[in-house]
């Protein structure tokens, strides 16, 4: 159970779910209800103490309409630039 | 105006689910402990020991109840009519809910593997030195434990592991704000 527990660890899995969730005006609730799971799942996926099955991350990254890797990552999210923030289109994309 | 809290089990902290756990699992055997190392041997008038027993006996029914009401909507076993009587009507558990009841049921048989196998080997050393009597006031607190605690097992493992919920951003309506 120990080793489980020490997997599940490692595993983190950073996301911006409270960032997209703001910008779509969305409550836990809301988001919960829209993917059929507890509102409190919600909880904790966005603190990262789970990590979603690919299904529900896919489905999570459909619901925002933007790539699953612009939610999940497995390094940390750095800070949102100018561009993102005005909503231009990043250089070179 | 304030309004009233209700008290909601699902925001019970895991500090006190813990302590509940060990209220349910120690009253119980203290109780009994109590009984045959004091009252039966005659060092305590049954009627001193009454209000102890009744605190241990309400120790472990608070602790049982508590962790139940925490646990109930968590452990909905399909195959077992009462606990699909139990949760019909509510909703299906989440890919979550359902990764941490199976942690619950697999740990819960660990343990109850660990303790059927030291009561077998307890039992053969006793039995290796001086008969064992299996009369029905012997057999009575094996008999309760068995009642009570084996199905309460899963329950309480649940309990026992699951980390405190996350920060009470919006909860429903008409649940209380705030853990117990």
């Amino acid at each position: 159970m120990n080793a489980q527990r020490g997997s599940v660890e490692r595993e983190l899995v950073h996301n911006r779910i409270p960032l997209l969730r703001a910008d779509r005006g969305l409550s836990r609730t809301d988001l919960a209800e829209a993917l059929g799971i507890h509102y409190q799942t919600v909880g904790y996926i966005e603190r990262g103490e789970y990590a979603p099955s690919l299904h529900l991350a896919l489905r999570i990254a459909a619901l925002f309409g933007v790539p699953v890797e612009a939610v999940f990552s497995l390094e940390p999210f750095g800070p949102l630039g100018v561009d993102a923030l005005m909503g231009r289109p990043a250089p070179g994309s | 105006m304030v309004s009233p809290q209700r008290f909601s089990p699902a925001s019970i902290r895991r500090d006190r689910r813990r302590l509940a756990v060990i209220a349910a699992f120690a009253g119980y055997p203290l109780l009994q402990i109590g009984y045959s190392s004091l009252v039966a041997p005659g060092r305590l008038a049954t009627a001193a020991w009454a209000p102890f027993a009744v605190a241990l006996f309400a120790m472990t029914l608070t602790g049982v109840f508590l962790v139940y009401a925490y646990a109930r909507d968590r452990m909905a076993w399909g195959w077992f009519p009462f606990f699909l009587n139990a949760t019909s009507g509510r909703p299906q558990l989440d890919e979550r809910q359902r990764a941490i009841r199976d942690r619950a049921l697999v740990l819960s048989y660990r343990v109850l593997s660990l303790v059927v196998g030291l009561t077998i080997g307890a039992a053969a050393g006793v039995a290796s030195n001086e008969p064992i009597v299996l009369d029905f006031p012997g057999l009575l607190p094996f008999i309760v434990v068995f009642a009570l605690y084996v199905p309460f097992l899963p329950f309480a493992v649940l309990a026992w592991i699951e980390e405190d919920l996350p920060g009470d951003e919006e909860r429903p309506l008409g649940q209380a704000r705030g853990a117990w």
